[in-house]
């Protein structure tokens, strides 16, 4: 995957035939987590904050509900990985682009809860779960390869 | 012969003219409170910390502290490394409100982040 060209908020990247297939198949992993990574507090009122935990929960499940939505847009939407001589070429928008990362991380991050929060991968790789830390790899790879091609700096 | 007759007005009103005026003494309106809030008596707040975790990219981080806060990168790569070395790095000390309102859109990225009262 890299970056062919970006203007005016617009970036199209070139993806290869097999990396498409890669980063549909971790798109459709898309809800992994069901919660917040972690309290709202780690030392503040329990009782007071209550509420405030709920209201996090609440924004987090909204948030899921609408990068489905726009997962099945992108998804779905004719034209979207057009083709060219060795693969694809795909546009995004600067909010397309950061929603890619977000729900890339959100598949990442959610199967590192679910495998149990481990400090290492590798020795999970040999344990069954060779999956799940495959899908967290292909996950990592596009957010880099993103991040790379359009230079953090410049944006 | 017009030049002449404004010079004479104006060295005529010139001379009526003081040149400092003179303002009555008024002493301003000073009250001594009895009571203040004691520095230690304001709400102190809350920090915003991000905590280090092995599964969030170095450079997403940095991503995400620059999108979230609209940092440079400059220190949007500070506070990730303190996340990194140290564990955790405090990004901001704010009201409930705000230091809440950060920890949501930080966690809208899996991040780590939690609000802690400020002592």
């Amino acid at each position: 995957m890299k970056l062919v060209e970006a203007k005016e908020g617009l970036y199209v990247f070139q993806i290869a035939k097999r990396e498409r297939v890669l980063l549909t198949h971790v798109l459709k992993l898309f809800p992994v987590s069901t919660g917040p990574i972690g309290p709202l507090s780690k030392s503040g009122d329990e009782a007071k904050l209550a509420e405030h935990e709920l209201a996090l929960a609440e924004a987090l499940a909204e948030q899921r509900v609408e990068h489905q939505r726009l997962m099945d847009a992108f998804l779905g939407e004719q034209g979207r990985f057009a083709e060219v001589k060795g693969g694809f070429h795909v546009r995004l928008t600067t909010v397309q682009f950061d929603w890619l990362l977000r729900v890339l991380n959100e598949v990442r991050v959610g199967l590192w809860v679910k495998l149990g929060r481990p400090e290492h991968l590798a020795s999970l790789a040999m344990s069954g779960q060779l999956d799940a830390v495959v899908a967290m790899e292909i996950c990592a790879f596009f957010q880099s390869r993103l991040l790379e091609a359009v230079g953090e700096g410049g944006k | 012969m017009g030049g002449g007759i404004e010079n004479s007005a104006v060295a005529f009103h010139a001379a009526d003219v003081p040149t400092t005026i003179e303002l009555p003494e008024v002493a301003p309106d000073i009250f001594r409170e009895d009571e203040t809030e004691s520095k230690e008596n304001l709400d102190p707040g809350y920090l915003v910390i991000c905590w280090n975790d092995p599964v969030n990219l170095m450079e997403f981080v940095t991503h995400v502290f620059q999108q979230v806060f609209a940092w440079k990168k400059e220190k949007a790569e500070f506070h990730m490394m303190q996340v990194h070395n140290a564990g955790k790095s405090v990004l901001t000390r704010e009201t409930m409100e705000r230091a809440e309102f950060y920890v949501h859109e930080l966690q809208k990225y899996q991040l780590h982040a939690t609000m802690e009262p400020a002592e």
